[in-house]
């Protein structure tokens, strides 16, 4: 009877444990490890302490604000949001399996590119 | 291929509730009697919203998420016994000084942008599995189901609003573990996994205009500890903390909700 019960408890815990593992493992998942940021007028940059980005944001600031800029006199904008842009320093590392990808959050004015010298001589894509 | 995990979890939670539901039920000796309970309770939510640009595994989610928090307010009708457990709840919550969080940095947002949810839902536990390992212990199993409305206002420079809103309605499997081991005072933990169907809408003034509604789905599952004690001959306290994450994919965009709740109340024992 007591085993019986005890069976009973552990499977139930157990079922527990697994379903509380779903939750951790279906959703979005979060940003681990050392980041420092980079603010300029309208970006916010991210970036891993001593990469290639951290060393050069500088430079990519004043190249997004230029950007900023023109985007809002061109298309006659009446945006004034401010935009978060975490800059990875391998595709792998920001789950992408391309040196040239990125992805845009429009929702949450995000944008998440790989940034590295390596592989490319160009700025990558954002989609 | 992103659904199977919840599928065959929720398929599980649902099966083991079907059939505690089954099982007859009846009040051991001692036990006390059928009640029934009215409860109101105030406090503090929180609420989190990420967009989501690629559903699989893992979800690909904004390294930004739009944060705040404040009031809620919570009702509640219970009838139980030793054996079931019968619940309406209701929960309103409104959440405001919003702000842009990262891993490293937090952006205020205008003071007028806010987001607000009501949520009404009816669950239903059986505790087939009572007094294990130690007396008082039980284990419980059942099913929820509820409805739902979320929105979010917000304005950019002077003249543009926007609000997304989104209204749900799902169901969900229960298993939760409750000792009441002193004289009608008890504590429960919950977890809950289920399905919803939504229509998210949207509404964005300014010079063009935008304006949709999309059908769309997604899960849902929350976690909650909940506990009452005695303070008087029809009276209990009563706390309550619930965390809970949804996820939504519609035709148009995908997008993760986290909600915690801490409400502390009074609840009225006939």
């Amino acid at each position: 009877m007591c085993a019986d019960r005890r069976g009973r408890a552990l499977g139930l815990a157990g079922l527990l444990l697994v379903s509380l593992a779903c939750q951790s493992v279906l959703g979005p998942s979060s940003l681990e490890g050392d980041w420092t940021a980079h603010r300029s007028a309208h970006f916010t940059l991210q970036v891993r302490p001593g990469s290639f980005a951290d060393e050069n944001a500088a430079v990519l600031a004043d190249v997004l604000e230029d950007q900023y800029a023109a985007s809002i006199a061109r298309l006659e904008l009446g945006y004034a949001g401010r935009i978060t842009g975490v800059l990875f320093p391998s595709a792998a590392e920001a789950g992408r399996t391309s040196d040239r990808s990125g992805t845009g959050y429009p929702e949450t004015e995000s944008f998440k590119p790989r940034c590295s010298s390596a592989g490319s001589t160009r700025p990558t894509a954002v989609r | 291929m992103q659904l199977r995990w919840p599928s065959a979890a929720l398929g599980v939670v649902l099966i083991v509730a079907v059939e505690a539901s089954a099982q007859p039920v009846s009040a051991p000796p001692g036990a006390p009697e059928t009640r029934r309970d009215w409860n109101v309770a105030a406090g503090n939510a929180t609420f989190a919203f990420r967009d989501i640009a690629i559903t699989g595994i893992p979800m690909d989610g904004s390294p930004t998420s739009l944060e705040g928090g404040g009031p809620a307010i919570a009702g509640r009708y219970e009838r139980s016994g030793r054996g079931r457990r019968h619940r309406f709840d209701v929960v309103l919550a409104r959440a405001s000084g919003l702000e842009y969080v990262t891993a490293v940095d937090r952006t205020s947002l205008p003071s007028s942008d806010h987001a607000t949810r009501v949520d009404g839902s009816y669950d239903y536990r059986a505790y087939p599995a009572r007094d294990v390992v130690v007396d008082g212990l039980d284990i419980g199993v059942g099913v929820n189901t509820g409805v739902g409305w979320r929105g979010i206002s917000r304005r950019f420079a002077s003249a543009i609003d926007h609000a997304r809103s989104e209204a749900d309605a799902g169901v969900a499997g229960v298993v939760a573990a409750r000792v009441s081991r002193w004289p009608r005072a008890e504590v429960e933990v919950g977890w809950t996994l289920g399905l919803a169907i939504a229509r998210s809408s949207q509404t964005h003034t300014g010079d063009a205009g935008v304006q949709g509604s999309y059908w769309g789905g997604g899960w849902r599952s929350e976690l909650s500890i909940e506990g009452r004690v005695p303070v008087a001959r029809h009276a209990h306290l009563a706390g309550r903390y619930a965390f809970a994450e949804s996820w939504r994919m519609t035709s148009h965009h995908s997008y993760a909700v986290r909600q915690g709740q801490l409400t502390i109340g009074v609840m009225y024992v006939r």
